[in-house]
């Protein structure tokens, strides 16, 4: 892997090394192909559409090693801050991965479930690597890069009819090294025909308070699949001070009657890049995505999402939201594609912004591209603030400004909060603390 | 009829206005170079000023790339040495009434349903017709000098009233802007010219007909608008051209200059040829249409119904920089065959309390692509910016497309943004209910797609209104069964 560089990038990607299981057989090839896709068409840039609004001057500008594996106290670290987080709900099949690699897992026992170290898996049992699907090259360089480099992950499949009675956490934290450091977790989540789970991603970092640079770029990928009549319920939540660079792609492909509720929520970072690209490749496939980003001072919060219909009598709801206070930046796009024989198919998205600050900035563009005629497809989007006669109605009734903000606030929240699923309920108590503070105005 | 047959009978459908005019012309030889330039700007006698600015802009379209990034427009290259960039009837002597014009040039606007006779004062219109690259006739001129109306063809307002062209060419969509509006200022041969003075609301429709009629010739013409404080002024704007199995290009410049208070509105019919049902032939129809709203309450009102042309490249935006000022962008669009839309608008909120309202409604049949592009971007100073997009799209037949791409940028907290779209069918209930009322399948698609286009016709001035909804109805007959 040490062919001439096509293209400069500020990753130092001759330092790159993996578990040899994962360097082996037709993935090694596909490993390689990647990389050196990644290689020519190098780091994104503004005159690439998808990244428009989102600059990655600040990872151009620096020089990141590929992570090494971190020692057991820091995995043990990032075990407490998600303990912390999650609370009740830190029981159950759970795993951290930190800058790309796995720690010992805590699998349980559930009948049908395969969890554990990506990297473990493989070697154990090669044919797993046939969950990893081909990333697609429209998924953008970034997604090559890990397509091509990953280290390690998780991998998590529940077999046919299997029904988890407990949520799977999967814990990617950052930490932050001696050297600007760069992640590449790999997580694959896959359910067998009529399977059903609920799955946790916790996104967190292990950083020293806010650096001039990012100290770490962390490149993820997680691959979904549903499988025919399986059901999934996938919550991703980010949680707030991420000093480094995350950009992360959820790739999911949702088979016949096959059901995926995804539920986003971000609660700020310096450069939070996500990349939602959804299948459904069956009739009657179901998604119903839900999406919450807040950003504050100095954060930059910027959510794609493609939602791709192949066939026929499809269903997907997306739901949006965002609060941006201070100087902070969101950006969303989302496309809605109906595949020429996708006949049926019933397509809705809602965008909805809100701006709390005169320097904060949005930028929303919502599309469709429709290729069948029998389609129901609608999409809708808006940008403001808080209504005023609804806060002129809450102090009229004694609450102050500040408290009267926070509450319309979590109001606006509310809709995507409140349909996590019951597992996920401590990300609501993030959200509200994480709303107070923004919605706080200096006096 | 089934469907099929219907289909059948449209594809086969003649356009009605593919004739050609055999009249003399003067022609430029094809290619463009600085010569070519010099050469249009000493057949139309321009002053320094204009050469030196054409020069310019030659100079600069000569570094700049064509735009080849539109997700949803394809189309072979266009070969620029290969059109003719300047093409006039013959002879081009002053016309001192209408009765000197060429009986054969009547005749055509006269097929085409253009009242030029000045005794056809009933339809209260006037006209300033653009053949080819020239203008050759106005009609009402001297009663619209009586209230101080500048209405006539570019060349003759560079000659009368050059303090007014220096000042404003440019003003709202510079030479620099893209490429084919870079090109048309470096070859743009005539277009009209309006000015309408403080105060002054302009008592009739002023319009301008296009015909391109010379084979490889493009048309490039240039519009300019200006409304002084406290006027208003309704336009009119209408083509066609004949068919023809090779693409002509249409890259014409439209700007529009609201003053305090002044109010404009814009109406287009764009009927160029659209190729024939194999996508052969057909205008190519890129155009930089944009307004600049710069008193205080100024108002800009962009109506448009686009049936024509091969491909439709156009985004008519405004520019809200008076405070007050408002935005209005009502937009029906057609494609069928191979037709390939790409229009939409830009309204750009400076101004504070500025106000937009986008209305865009798409509709897609045969193998048609429908695209609709428009950005609504609020600025930092823009306190109180408001918009409203609407963009519905209507489709007939499994082959052919909808998209629909906005951009939104807001950079002020106390904007509010609403952006609304939707994609369906006509819906079969709504057919069942026409039919079950003795309606024929015809007459019902005709008419839930007028009712689709409403919201959009309403604002037509009545001339026009009538047009548009002949021309939806003879492009869409049939295209659903």
């Amino acid at each position: 892997m040490t062919q001439a560089t096509a293209t400069s990038t500020p990753f130092d990607l001759d330092r790159l090394a993996a578990p040899a299981a994962l360097d082996a057989g037709a993935l090694g090839e596909r490993r390689r192909a990647a990389l050196e896709a990644f290689r020519s068409a190098g780091l994104p840039g503004p005159r690439d559409e998808a990244w428009r609004f989102t600059s990655l001057a600040p990872i151009a500008r620096g020089s990141f090693a590929p992570a090494p594996r971190p020692d057991a106290a820091t995995f043990a670290a990032v075990e407490r801050r998600a303990a912390e987080a999650l609370g009740a709900a830190w029981r159950g099949p759970r795993l951290v991965v930190v800058n790309g690699w796995a720690a010992a897992v805590d699998a349980g026992d559930a009948d049908g479930l395969t969890f554990g170290g990506l990297a473990d898996a493989l070697a154990r049992e090669p044919a797993l690597a046939d969950l990893l699907r081909d990333v697609a090259p429209e998924a953008g360089a970034l997604a090559a890069l890990n397509a091509g480099a990953f280290t390690d992950g998780a991998l998590l499949r529940v077999g046919p009819g299997a029904a988890l009675p407990d949520p799977v956490v999967v814990v990617l934290a950052t930490a932050a090294g001696d050297e600007p450091l760069l992640a590449l977790p790999r997580v694959v989540v896959a359910l067998e025909r009529g399977a059903q789970a609920t799955v946790i991603e916790l996104h967190l970092a292990l950083e020293p308070g806010a650096t001039p640079a990012p100290r770490v770029v962390h490149d993820g990928l997680t691959q979904v699949h549903v499988g025919q009549g399986a059901r999934l319920d996938l919550v991703v939540a980010q949680l707030q001070d991420d000093d480094g660079v995350r950009v992360h792609g959820h790739h999911a492909r949702v088979e016949r009657d096959g059901g995926l509720g995804l539920t986003l929520v971000q609660l700020g970072g310096r450069l939070v890049r996500e990349d939602l690209r959804l299948l459904l490749d069956g009739e009657g496939a179901e998604a119903r995505v839900g999406g919450l980003y807040l950003a504050g001072d100095g954060q930059h919060v910027d959510d794609h999402v493609w939602m791709e219909h192949a066939r026929p009598h499809g269903t997907s709801a997306q739901l949006f939201k965002g609060v941006v206070g201070g100087a902070g930046r969101a950006v969303f796009d989302g496309q809605v594609h109906v595949r020429e024989d996708a006949q049926k198919t019933s397509a809705q998205q809602t965008n909805r912004n809100l701006l709390l600050s005169p320097q904060a900035a949005v930028n929303t563009n919502p599309r469709l591209t429709i290729h069948a005629d029998d389609v129901k497809c609608s999409h809708g989007a808006t940008i403001g603030q808080l209504d005023e006669d609804a806060l002129f109605y809450l102090r009229a009734r004694g609450l102050d400004r500040d408290v009267a903000r926070a509450l319309l606030t979590r109001a606006f929240a509310a809709e995507v909060v409140d349909a996590l699923p019951a597992a996920a309920a401590w990300v609501g108590d993030l959200v509200k603390a994480r709303l107070t503070a923004l919605t706080e105005v200096p006096a | 009829m089934s469907s099929t047959d219907l289909l059948d009978d449209l594809t086969r459908r003649e356009y009605p206005h593919g004739f050609v005019t055999s009249i003399e012309d003067d022609q430029a030889p094809p290619g463009l170079n600085e010569d070519i330039v010099r050469l249009i700007s000493k057949k139309k006698n321009e002053p320094e000023f204009l050469l030196e600015w054409r020069l310019k802009a030659f100079r600069h379209w000569l570094t700049m790339e064509e735009p080849v990034w539109w997700p949803k427009v394809s189309y072979p290259r266009i070969d620029y040495q290969s059109i003719i960039y300047y093409s006039a009837p013959k002879p081009k002597k002053q016309l001192k009434s209408l009765d000197e014009v060429d009986p054969e040039l009547l005749r055509t606007f006269e097929k085409l349903g253009i009242p030029l006779q000045e005794q056809q004062r009933l339809s209260n219109v006037a006209v300033d017709a653009v053949f080819d690259s020239v203008s050759v006739a106005t009609t009402f001129k001297d009663k619209l000098k009586e209230m101080g109306i500048i209405f006539g063809s570019f060349s003759e307002a560079v000659r009368e009233h050059p303090e007014l062209i220096q000042q404003y060419l440019g003003s709202v969509v510079p030479y620099t802007d893209n490429y084919f509006a870079a090109l048309n200022s470096a070859v743009f041969s005539d277009g009209s010219f309006c000015y309408i003075p403080p105060g002054v609301r302009c008592p009739m429709e002023l319009s301008t007909y296009f015909r391109i009629n010379a084979a490889n010739t493009g048309q490039f013409e240039r519009t300019l608008l200006i409304a002084e404080p406290g006027s208003y002024v309704s336009y009119l704007e209408g083509c066609t051209a004949p068919m023809r199995d090779e693409n002509q290009l249409h890259a014409a410049v439209v700007e529009l200059v609201a003053l305090g208070n002044a109010h404009i509105k814009y109406s287009t019919v764009q009927n160029w040829y659209p190729g024939d049902k194999d996508g052969k032939g057909g205008i190519y129809n890129f155009v930089t249409k944009r307004g600049k709203c710069a008193g205080k309450g100024s108002r800009i009102s962009w109506t448009q119904v686009e049936t024509g042309s091969a491909i439709t490249w156009k985004y008519p935006s405004c520019i809200l920089q008076g405070d007050d000022s408002v935005g209005e962008f009502y937009s029906v669009a057609v494609t069928a065959n191979r037709q390939q839309a790409d229009t939409g608008t830009k309204m750009i909120h400076i101004g504070k309390n500025t106000k937009s309202t986008i209305i865009s409604k798409g509709i897609s049949a045969g193998r048609g692509q429908n695209t609709y592009r428009g950005a609504v971007k609020v600025l930092k100073g823009a306190d109180g910016a408001r918009n409203y997009s609407q963009c519905d799209s209507l489709l007939m037949g499994d082959r052919c497309g909808a998209h629909t791409f906005p951009y939104l940028d807001v950079r002020n907290p106390t904007a509010t943004i609403e952006h609304e779209a939707s994609t369906s069918k006509i819906g079969e209930d709504q057919l069942f209910y026409c039919r079950q009322r003795g309606l024929s399948e015809e007459d019902a698609v005709s008419m839930i797609v007028n009712g689709f286009c409403k919201e959009v016709l309403r604002e037509l001035p009545m001339e026009f209104a009538v047009e548009a909804q002949k021309l939806l109805g003879l492009s869409l007959e049939g295209s659903v069964g």
